[in-house]
C-alpha cells in the first residue's frame, strides 16, 4: 500500500516518540498575541495548491490519532503531519483546538461526594441479600494463594484469623456442612459394621471374629492421635470393639434378611438425602 | 502484635474476604470507590441525585454478583462496566419518558431545536464557569460518546480498559472518542476563545 505521507519524505524528522512537534515552527496555543504571530509566519510559508488541500484532508483525518500520541501513528508519519501542520494554519488551528478540548476535558475535576454511601449501600445489602456470603463452593484457600512479600503475610494472618474466629468459618472450608458429615461418617459405619459382623462378611474377608475385634482395635489407636474429636472417635471404636459378640448375637437373633432390610433402607436414606443436597445446591448457585 | 488494616489489603483480597462473608471488607471496597462511581454517574446523568442512587445500585449489584468477578481483572474497571450499564438503562428510561425525544436528534446528529435550555455557553464563560460549560457539553452529547469521554478524560481509563468496561472493540471505542471530540470542538469553541480572550 502507497504510503500518504511520501510526499513529505524530505521533511522526515526522528523525533522518536512524537511527543511535542517542534516549537519553533508551531503556532502557539498561549495567547492570542503569540498565536498572531504564528499566523503570520504560516501565512508567509503557506503553499498555495491543489496538492495541498489533498494533504489537508488526509492530515484531518488523523488529527485525533494524532492529538490521542496512543503510537496510531508512525513517528515518521506524525512527522510529516507536524511538518505540514508548521505550514497550513487551517490545520495547524484545528490541531490546536483538538488540544485545547483535550486539556480542558483532562483538567476537570473529580466532583466531590455529596454523601457517604457506604452505611446506606452495607444497610441494604444487609437486607436485601445478607445470606449470600459465604458461598460454600469458594474454598477462601488464602493460603496458597500468589501474593509475596509483607502484604501477603498480613493478608494470609488476617485470612485466617477471619476463618478460624468462628464455626462457620471453619465449616466453610470444606464443601460440605458438619451435620452432612456426620452422617456421611455414621453410614460408612453402619455399613462397615453390618459388614464386618455379618457371617457373609467375615466369610469373604476371611476373618474370624476376634480379626474384627483387633481391625476395630487398632483403628481406635490410630483415630486416638486425631486432634479434637481423635479420643472421642477411639473412646466409640473401643466400644465398639467390645461389642462385636453382641452384635454377633444380635445379627444371629434377627436374621440375616432383617440385616439386609436395615442395610437396604440405610442406602436409600443415603440417596435421597444426596439428591436433596444436589438441588440445594443447584439452588443456590441458580 | 502488629495490626492489619483492610485499607492496605488490595481489591482481589478484600473481595475474596467478602466472599468468605466478611462484609467489612466490601465496605472497604465501597469506600475506596464510591467517589469514581459517583462521578461517573454524575457526568452520565448530570444530577447529584440521580448519581447517589446509582451509586448505591452499582454497589448493590456488584455484591451480588461477586462470585462471578474475575480476580485477575480490575475491580474498578468491573464496577465501571455495571454503572455504565445502569446509566445506560436510566437514560434510556428518561428517553421513554420524555415526549420529545431530544437525545434520539442527537443520536442521529441534529442538534436539537432548544438546546439553549441551558444557560448559553457564552453567558457561562463570561462568568469563568468554563467547567460547568463543559459540563454542560458533555451532557448534551449522545450517550454512547459521553461514556467513552467521561472515562477517558474525566476517569482517567485508557482506550483499553474503557474497551473491557463497555465490550467494544478498541476501534470502536476510539472512533466514538474521536467524534465525541469532534462534536465538542464545535459546541465549546466560543467559550474557548472567550476563555482565551480573558486570559
Amino acid at each position: 500500500m502507497e504510503n500518504r505521507f511520501e510526499k513529505q519524505e524530505e521533511e522526515k524528522q526522528d523525533w522518536g516518540a512524537y511527543v511535542k512537534p517542534p516549537q519553533t515552527s508551531r503556532p502557539s496555543q498561549e495567547s492570542e498575541a503569540s498565536a498572531q504571530s504564528s499566523g503570520e509566519q504560516l501565512q508567509r510559508f503557506e503553499p498555495r495548491s491543489e496538492t495541498s488541500s489533498a494533504l489537508c484532508d488526509i492530515v484531518r483525518e488523523h488529527l485525533h490519532a494524532l492529538v490521542e500520541n496512543d503510537g496510531a501513528i508512525r513517528p515518521e508519519q506524525a512527522a510529516a503531519m507536524f511538518a505540514h501542520l508548521t505550514i497550513c494554519r487551517d490545520c495547524a488551528r484545528e490541531f490546536d483546538e483538538l488540544n485545547r478540548i483535550v486539556s480542558v476535558l483532562n483538567s476537570m475535576p473529580l466532583s466531590p461526594l455529596p454523601h457517604d454511601y457506604s452505611g446506606l449501600i452495607m444497610l441494604r445489602i444487609e437486607r436485601e441479600m445478607g445470606g449470600l456470603y459465604p458461598l460454600m463452593d469458594i474454598p477462601p484457600n488464602l493460603a496458597t494463594s500468589s501474593w509475596t512479600g509483607e502484604a501477603a503475610q498480613q493478608t494470609s494472618q488476617s485470612a485466617t484469623q477471619l476463618n478460624n474466629r468462628s464455626l462457620a468459618g471453619i465449616l466453610s472450608q470444606t464443601a460440605l456442612p458438619l451435620w452432612s458429615r456426620v452422617v456421611m461418617l455414621g453410614a460408612f459405619f453402619a455399613t462397615l459394621l453390618l459388614f464386618l459382623t455379618s457371617a457373609w462378611g467375615r466369610a469373604t474377608l476371611d476373618a474370624t471374629l476376634s480379626t474384627v475385634q483387633d481391625w476395630l482395635h487398632q483403628i481406635a489407636q490410630a483415630t486416638a492421635e486425631i486432634p479434637l474429636l481423635g479420643a472421642i472417635t477411639a473412646e466409640a471404636f473401643n466400644a465398639l470393639s467390645q461389642s462385636v459378640h453382641l452384635l454377633e448375637e444380635t445379627y444371629l437373633h434377627i436374621g440375616a434378611n432383617a440385616m439386609r432390610g436395615v442395610f437396604l433402607d440405610t442406602a436409600i436414606a443415603m440417596g435421597v438425602y444426596f439428591i436433596y443436597q444436589g438441588r440445594q445446591k443447584a439452588k443456590r448457585a441458580g | 502484635m502488629r495490626t492489619v488494616t483492610l485499607v492496605e489489603q488490595s481489591d482481589a483480597e478484600l473481595v475474596r474476604h467478602t466472599l468468605c462473608g466478611d462484609k467489612s471488607a466490601y465496605n472497604t471496597l465501597v469506600l475506596r470507590y464510591q467517589r469514581q462511581v459517583y462521578n461517573l454517574a454524575y457526568r452520565m446523568l448530570g444530577n447529584a441525585e440521580d448519581s447517589g442512587d446509582l451509586v448505591q445500585d452499582t454497589f448493590i449489584r456488584a455484591y451480588g454478583a461477586l462470585a462471578s468477578f474475575r480476580q485477575d481483572a480490575s475491580f474498578l474497571t468491573w464496577l465501571y462496566k455495571i454503572a455504565s450499564n445502569l446509566c445506560i438503562d436510566q437514560l434510556r428510561s428518561r428517553k421513554t419518558r420524555s415526549a420529545l425525544s431530544l437525545d434520539s436528534e442527537r443520536e442521529e446528529g441534529r442538534e436539537p431545536a432548544n438546546e439553549n435550555r441551558c444557560n448559553a455557553p457564552e453567558d457561562m464563560a463570561v462568568r469563568g464557569a468554563v467547567q460547568e460549560v463543559v459540563h454542560h457539553a458533555i451532557q448534551n452529547l449522545p450517550e454512547r460518546y459521553r461514556q467513552v469521554v467521561v472515562m477517558r478524560h474525566l476517569q482517567d481509563m485508557s482506550v483499553e480498559e474503557i474497551a473491557t468496561a463497555l465490550d467494544l472493540p478498541t476501534g470502536t471505542v476510539k472512533t466514538h472518542l474521536f467524534r465525541a471530540r469532534e462534536m465538542l470542538r464545535g459546541r465549546l469553541r466560543p467559550a474557548l476563545e472567550m476563555e482565551a480572550d480573558g486570559k
